[in-house]
């Protein structure tokens, strides 16, 4: 099964390992009975090893949708015998959303293209002073003038917009995952940097507008105006985190949420 | 009257639900009586095809089996598969076929009792 998509793979496991901790109270060797039957049996839903090395993240949601959630498997696990405690089960960490782990090298890109910008405008900035100052120096290339900086820019917009995104397909698979993936918070951040951007580029733009052109005109206090936007800037940063953790909070896994299509629930 | 109809109908599959669960055991020796032996999956789509009345989740049947063959009720298989991991084939052993018979004379008995009260609430078929 060496062939078989990482993900595919992943998510697999994930719910077996799910399936396993329910079966907690259970002796070792039957955990390890039911849980190896259950995977021949996914195995033989996705169409056997063939089926296994082509299929996709989709088509293992559906066939692991069509099965009895993990915590149904709960009631199975009966009291441990008087033989003496149950064995512990081994911890397995759950591994880190990859989504989650690319938008913030995505994320980490923009930002280092977007301080570079900033280098590139100080710097022409400063060659321009020379150049009308009338020192010494030859007149900079256009294409480094405007080149370069357009380019970072470029590079940087992309970054940022690459590790929402990025962000926001990460969140989606952690909440299919029913708990299998970890990293919310980082495919949190991902999510709403371009948002929280706009919000606080929108706040401090509208505060200027209100209190300068708008219906509140009055002598301008540009301390007020700044407090205004920082106050809405972070009220809005907060609704977008819990609208980003709210999307990908996985769903708790409901006696309903794995019969099989052509079987009746027992 | 929605609301009456939606709980009442979750009461009759819990209840349906339970009396599977309870028949369980029953059920999976007499699906592996017909046959020399059978896999998990197979089994699972063996009772589904028998009758959807039958039809059982895998998170019932897997602990189950895995409970018969602790009693030595039925004997385990492990073989390798051509389409992914090995399969554990199940078959009845002399103690199932024994389990089988005294489970089969006591749900006989229970049908008949059952029927019979029914019949003469006026239930009946």
């Amino acid at each position: 099964m060496s062939d078989t998509n990482p993900e595919v793979r992943q998510r697999i496991d994930a719910h077996l390992d799910a399936v396993e901790r329910q079966l907690a109270g259970l002796p070792r060797d039957q955990r390890r009975a039911i849980v190896d039957d259950l995977e021949a049996q996914i195995t033989d839903m996705l169409g056997g090893r063939t089926g296994m090395a082509t299929a996709g993240p989709d088509q293992v949601a559906a066939v692991l949708g069509r099965l009895d959630a993990p915590g149904t498997y709960g009631v199975a696990a009966r009291p441990p015998a008087a033989a003496g405690p149950p064995e512990p089960l081994p911890v397995v960490p759950r591994p880190l959303c990859p989504g989650a782990v690319r938008g913030a090298c995505w994320l980490g890109l923009g930002a280092l293209a977007g301080f570079f910008f900033v280098l590139a405008i100080a710097s022409n900035h400063r060659l321009f002073n020379h150049v009308v100052q009338g020192a010494d120096r030859p007149r900079p290339s256009p294409w480094l003038v405007v080149g370069v900086p357009a380019g970072l820019l470029l590079a940087a917009a992309a970054g940022v917009g690459g590790g929402t995104l990025e962000g926001w397909v990460a969140l989606g698979r952690i909440r299919r995952s029913t708990g299998g993936l970890d990293g919310l918070p980082l495919a949190v951040f991902d999510a709403v940097t371009v948002p929280v951007l706009l919000a606080w580029l929108g706040s401090i733009v509208l505060w200027g507008w209100i209190m300068n052109d708008g219906p509140l005109v009055y002598p301008r206090d540009l301390r007020t105006e700044r407090v205004a936007a920082v106050l809405t800037a972070s009220a809005l940063t907060f609704v977008l985190a819990r609208v980003a953790v709210r999307y990908g909070r996985p769903a708790p896994a409901g006696p309903s949420a794995g019969v099989p299509s052509n079987v009746a629930a027992v | 009257m929605y609301w009456y109809r939606a709980m009442r109908g979750s009461v009759d599959r819990s209840w349906a639900s339970q009396v599977r669960k309870g028949l369980v055991e029953l059920t999976v020796l007499a699906a592996l009586a017909g046959v020399a032996e059978a896999y998990g999956y197979e089994l699972l789509q063996r009772l589904a095809a028998a009758d959807p009345a039958l039809a059982t989740g895998e998170s019932t049947l897997y602990p189950a089996l895995a409970r018969l063959a602790d009693d030595r009720l039925v004997a385990v298989r492990q073989a390798p598969s051509p389409a992914g991991p090995p399969r554990r084939y199940y078959r009845l052993t002399a103690a199932g076929r024994r389990r089988l018979a005294e489970l089969s004379a006591h749900w006989s008995q229970l049908a008949r009792a059952v029927d019979g009260l029914l019949a003469a609430a006026g239930q009946g078929d």
